[in-house]
């Protein structure tokens, strides 16, 4: 019954105040939805253990506080991330458009192939909506990474989101394992390996 | 109980259960295993055995013990083989303690498994042993299913294993359980669990025992206390002669302080305060110890009449001598061919003491050896016992004091210091400086110059001695040895001593020096004791108001009355007149600044619906119009974001792009940078917006137009008002000019009005961003706590906007609700909320981003785990680095608001305001220090890096005792005041 995990990804959420990161986190690691949720203040992180082909992967997920002014504690935890998820709100112009300056944080701030993924969360709002899935996609493409929307609240894709972050890191990695002496593994990647690694996986991998 | 409400009651039984069981299976999945002491295992346990319970026919079964389903177990098991397994087991773990009682698997017992502190003969058994073993073995949901099939033996008919569907229910729940693996041991993979925090403590509280936590361990503390107990033995040593008896003779014997030369019985005295004339046989003996050597002269009496009747021996311990020999300059010997030989010592004040007759056979000469030997290396007889002439090392003692020679001849030895006796000058030199010093001299004295001294000297003995007899050389190996013992001894204390000037240094600052006593304080400001306190309404007294508030705190009532006091806005010595006076002054103020923002909050929501009207409209128009419109809105939007940068990023790295803004504004239009060009195209762009908007507005009145209500009227006006402000922006004309009231804002503000207020752009912006912030923010603020509602939310509102308004350089910053929150709910009056929060927000503005005081907290921290907690600051400086102490962030930004309920943080906010004053202004470092200590068997024990320790204490929020963190911090403010002291 017992099972350990064969990796450990640490994957960090940004965005604006009031996007709904906490939330969305909240939907991913509990499943459930909270309307109770105050302004994320210093950061948090929740765990959740997922299966990817087999694999299991542990998702330490970092929360951080929105406000821009608090970036100073919060880029000191971009640095050990290796997938970020961008969340604006489809209902507010201003959190779309700030994703330029998150994105520059992050290349400012985090290792250069950190995965990127961008999310339009809110989107059970239809009514309030301000961003077109249209130009969500577009912004995505712009910078080369995958775009879903998403709602905490209602409980649509978020998981599909995380998944896919996830595989990708996944894949970045072993192909990265792949391309480096396959034996030896690569240097940032053993960090997040567990020593005990039993298997020979490299064999299994499905995704390349 | 009626047919209904008893459904309803099993129904309950059972959805508890499914709950734990779903909770259970949960921890499986995200875990590697469940934990034997996990919370959910407890819950589900105590799931079972209420169900277990309803309705067993106890009597009817003679179950009369304190847990009937134990009693129930031990009968089925004749029956079932399952429940014979669990039965036995049980019965072995409740034999194997004979202490507790049997069979009450519901009272806490003792549990042979994991125990990771021995130290504890037994622990506490958990709870509910036998559903616990069987779940482990994997036999409950048989047993139940036993007890489901033969319910009608043991239990009533209406009970929940009787019923043919919740019993049936309750077994198969339980097969999910019991097919789980279930862990007590620490596997390396522990680490990778994540048990959650209240499992943690509970595991904590489970493994140790039911003593309350353990005071904060100050190993330099005890450091301090064993030193001082070892300069007290010394002392001891030094000037005692009233040891009690047995402590006395066993003194005499090889001990681990002093070390035995020479011992030899029957050595004559004649004591010199004796009655008796004839000299008396005693104990002779040479003891060495670190402070030198001893001559130690007991009687007989004393040595060997221990078992007699206890006659006045007291006199005889007159007669005892002891005689330091570093006393002692001259020794006379006088030879003697019928007895042995007398000794007689000299003092450096001339005075001899009594004769030492020695029997005869050559002690004499023993024991003059012993003594030179022992004086080595600081000291030696003058002349030399031995002849230092004899080169082939043989052992050749003086001729005159060979026994065999019949002369009876006198000889007077000096004792003499050695040339090492500087080098001990020098130490004790060094030792004085250390003490005089003060500490920052004492930090530098140079250690490797004296211990390379040391070790010199060490060397010069052996250089010194070259032909010395082995023996001696030996005793100069002890010797140094033994120095060097010391010598380490004192590098002990001398980093002591710098510990203790870091301390100092560093720490100093972070108490008051004074030790406000907080005797009769336990009790806080009472209304008794208000009402001592406030004569006529004027509080005089604040040290004592300062003092009971510390050490205990205010009686909720009188928070309201007194906490503007302690934030300052009430002047201590004011009257209720001149208070009441304060109070009108600041409520005129606090509504003068609210009509000022509220007009600028008027325009900035108009300006918003605009701007929302226009992504609607352009979300609609998207697909026909081309890209000319919507890159307008965009550029208009950006203008805030880029604004937002300004304001947030101009302390940030990228201070080049924000100096040139005009460019990202243009990157953003996508337009070339000509300077030259921007006003133009800004006027004519503006123009097509002013026009576009018209035409959203007009044209497309039913996108939206709703909520804009009683201000609709407005709108052609507002428009033609922004475009104005924007305008004046451009031109860098921006008049603030304000101080309408809000009704009159709607109709007076517009562009022809002449006693209207313009505002520049920039102030527009500035301020509808934090309006934005401070609305997402409040909005959800404690949601959940019942002071809350949607009118008390838009007073919290108020007031926070009313401070941004006052402090635009500041700006609002998330946490400021956080902290006014507390407040409003204590007064519930917004003026005095807002004039309150304002000194509140002098000391704590200094946390939040711009200020520099969160760095110092950490610094802080870091200084005062490492001198009051070294294995605590051991694990966060080698468990990846957390020395940091990122996750105290929240605690010092909100002054433990997050971590604590509403009740806890009154309590806990007021005596940060009032310790300023009677202990520490740094009062929320020791908080933060007593939080960490009351967790720190729990963090020690399950050796948490980073990760764990954020997750631990945000799962911890709201959970602690705050009442004992409180009292632990006063505890530890008042252990660093001492340790400064020194006392």
């Amino acid at each position: 019954m017992a099972k350990t995990y064969d990796y450990l990804f640490k994957l960090l959420l940004i965005g604006d105040s009031g996007v709904g990161k906490t939330c969305v986190l909240f939907r991913f690691s509990e499943d459930a939805f909270n309307t109770t949720f105050i302004s994320t203040i210093g950061i948090d992180f929740k765990i959740r253990t997922i299966d990817l082909d087999g694999k299991k992967i542990k998702l330490q997920i970092w929360d951080t506080a929105g406000q821009e002014r608090f970036r100073t504690i919060t880029t000191a935890y971009y640095r050990g991330a290796m997938g970020i998820m961008l969340v604006y709100d489809i209902t507010n112009e201003k959190s779309f458009e700030n994703i330029k300056n998150w994105i520059r944080n992050i290349e400012e701030n985090a290792s250069a192939d950190v995965e990127k993924m961008l999310l339009g969360n809110k989107c059970e709002l239809e009514e309030k909506r301000q961003v077109s899935k249209e130009r969500g996609e577009q912004l995505a493409i712009e910078y080369g990474i995958k775009f879903i929307e998403t709602s905490a609240k209602a409980s649509i894709r978020v998981e599909e989101a995380f998944f896919t972050l996830a595989r990708d890191i996944k894949a970045k990695m072993e192909k990265k394992l792949e391309a480096s002496n396959p034996p030896k593994g690569g240097h940032q990647l053993k960090a997040s390996e567990p020593q005990r690694k039993p298997t020979n996986w490299l064999s299994r991998c499905s995704l390349l | 109980m009626s047919l209904n409400n008893e459904n309803e009651y099993k129904g309950r039984l059972i959805a508890a259960v499914k709950k734990e069981v779903k909770q259970v299976m949960e921890e499986s999945v995200t875990r590697k295993f469940v934990h034997e002491e996990s919370g959910s295992v407890t819950s589900l346990c105590a799931a079972v055995e209420a169900c277990l319970s309803q309705g067993l026919r106890r009597r009817a079964l003679g179950l009369f013990k304190t847990s009937s389903t134990t009693a129930l177990l031990h009968k089925i098991a004749k029956h079932s083989r399952e429940a014979a397994i669990i039965s036995k087991k049980v019965q072995e773990i409740e034999n194997s303690d004979p202490n507790r009682r049997s069979s009450s698997s519901s009272e806490s017992l003792t549990k042979p498994t994991l125990k990771k502190n021995h130290s504890l003969p037994s622990t506490p058994l958990p709870k509910y042993l036998w559903i616990r073993l069987a779940l482990f073995e994997k036999q409950l949901a048989k047993i139940i299913d036993y007890l489901v099939s033969n319910a009608n033996k043991y239990y009533d008919k209406d009970a929940l294993v009787a019923d043919p569907d919740y019993g049936s229910i309750l077994s198969s729940l339980l097969v999910g359980p019991c097919a789980l693996d279930y862990s007590r041991t620490k596997t390396p993979d522990h680490f990778w669990t994540d048990p959650p925090a209240d499992e943690l403590v509970q595991r904590h509280r489970i493994s140790s025992s039911h003593s309350t936590p353990p005071p904060v361990r100050r190993p330099i503390l005890n450091f301090r206390r064993s030193l001082n107990a070892s300069s007290e033995d010394s002392i001891t040593n030094r000037t005692t002669t009233q040891h009690l008896a047995k402590d006395y003779v066993e003194s005499l014997h090889q001990n681990s302080r002093a070390t035995l030369l020479f011992g030899k019985n029957n050595v004559l005295v004649l004591p010199v305060n004796a009655d008796v004339s004839q000299p008396m046989p005693g104990y002779l003996s040479l003891h060495q110890t670190a402070s030198g050597l001893t001559i130690k002269w007991t009687p007989n009496q004393l040595m060997n009449g221990f078992t007699d009747e206890v006659q006045d021996k007291s006199v005889f311990w007159d007669y005892a001598l002891q005689v330091r020999l570093d006393e002692i300059v001259y020794v006379h010997c006088h030879q003697d061919s019928e007895t042995g030989g007398t000794v007689i010592l000299v003092g450096q004040d001339g005075v001899q003491r009594p004769p030492i007759h020695f029997p005869k056979g050559g002690h004499m000469l023993a024991f003059l050896s012993c003594i030179e030997t022992g004086l080595l290396p600081r000291g030696r007889l003058d002349p030399p016992l031995w002849s230092q002439r004899c080169s082939n090392k043989r052992r050749r003692p003086l001729p005159a004091l060979s026994e065999t020679e019949e002369t009876t001849k006198d000889y007077v030895f000096r004792i003499a210091d050695n040339t090492t006796h500087k080098d001990i000058l020098k130490q004790n030199e060094l030792m004085d400086t250390h003490i005089a010093l003060p500490p920052k001299s004492r930090v530098q004295l140079p250690s490797t110059s004296t211990s390379s001294e040391s070790s010199t000297k060490s060397f010069s003995i052996d250089q010194n001695a070259p032909d010395s007899p082995p023996s001696i050389c030996i005793q100069a190996v002890c010797d140094s040895m033994k120095r060097q013992i010391i010598s380490r001894a004192f590098y002990g204390w001398l980093a002591y001593c710098r510990h203790l000037s870091t301390v100092r240094t560093h720490l100093s600052g972070l108490v008051n020096s004074k030790i406000v006593n907080g005797e009769g304080a336990s009790d806080g400001i009472t209304v008794e004791k208000w009402n001592e306190l406030c004569t006529d309404g004027v509080v005089t007294d604040h040290a004592e108001l300062y003092r009971l508030t510390y050490f205990g705190g205010i009686a909720h009532d009188l928070r309201k009355d007194l906490w503007p006091y302690l934030l300052g806005h009430y002047k201590f010595g004011s009257t209720t007149q001149q208070r009441m006076e304060l109070s009108e002054e600041t409520k005129q103020a606090y509504e003068n600044t609210m009509s000022e923002w509220l007009a600028v909050e008027a325009i900035v929501r108009q300006r918003d619906k605009e701007t929302q009207a226009n992504a609607i409209a352009k979300l609609s128009s998207e697909s026909m119009s081309g890209e000319q419109v919507p890159a307008q809105i965009q550029r208009d939007l950006s203008n805030e974001v880029f604004e937002d940068n300004i304001s947030d990023e101009d302390s940030g790295p990228n201070v080049e792009e924000e100096d040139k803004p005009e460019r990202t504004r243009q990157n953003t239009i996508k337009y070339d940078s000509d300077p030259e060009q921007d006003e133009k195209e800004e006027r004519y762009q503006q123009q097509q917006l002013k026009d576009f908007i018209h035409n959203v507005i007009v044209t497309n009145a039913s996108v939206d137009m709703g909520n804009l209500g009683s201000e609709i009227e407005a709108n052609g006006h507002r428009n033609d008002l922004d475009v104005v402000a924007e305008e004046n922006s451009s031109l860098d004309t921006c008049i603030e000019t304000h101080g309408l009231a809000s009704p009159a804002m709607s109709t007076c503000v517009s562009p022809a009005s002449s006693n209207g207020g313009v505002y520049s752009q920039e102030l527009l912006e500035t301020f509808g961003l934090n309006l934005h912030r401070i609305e997402k923010d409040v909005q959800r603020c404690d949601r959940n706590y019942w002071y809350f509602t949607v009118e008390n939310l838009d007073k919290l509102r108020n007031v926070m906007c009313t401070y941004v308004w006052e402090h635009l350089d500041i700006g609002y910053m998330q946490g400021m609700c956080d902290l006014v929150a507390p407040l409003l709910v204590i007064f519930n009056d917004e003026s005095l909320t807002y004039a309150c929060f304002c000194h509140l927000m002098e000391r704590m503005v200094e946390n939040f981003p711009n200020g520099n005081a969160m760095d110092c907290h950490f610094a802080n921290m870091r200084s005062l785990i490492q001198i009051l907690d070294s294995e605590m600051y051991e694990l966060m400086h080698s468990h990846g680095d957390y020395t940091h102490f990122y996750f105290c962030y929240r605690w010092f930004l909100l002054d433990f608001k997050r971590e604590l309920v509403y009740p806890d943080v009154y309590a806990t906010w007021e005596v940060i305001w009032a310790a300023q004053h009677v202990a520490s202004s740094h009062f929320v470092l020791f908080l933060a220090l007593a939080l960490l200590e009351t967790y720190r068997d729990i963090i020690l024990s399950n050796c948490m890096d980073f990760t764990d320790i954020i997750k631990f204490f945000n799962e911890m929020a709201e959970r602690h005792n705050a009442a004992a963190v409180l009292s632990l911090a006063r505890d530890l403010v008042l252990q660093l005041q001492l340790l400064i002291e020194n006392k």
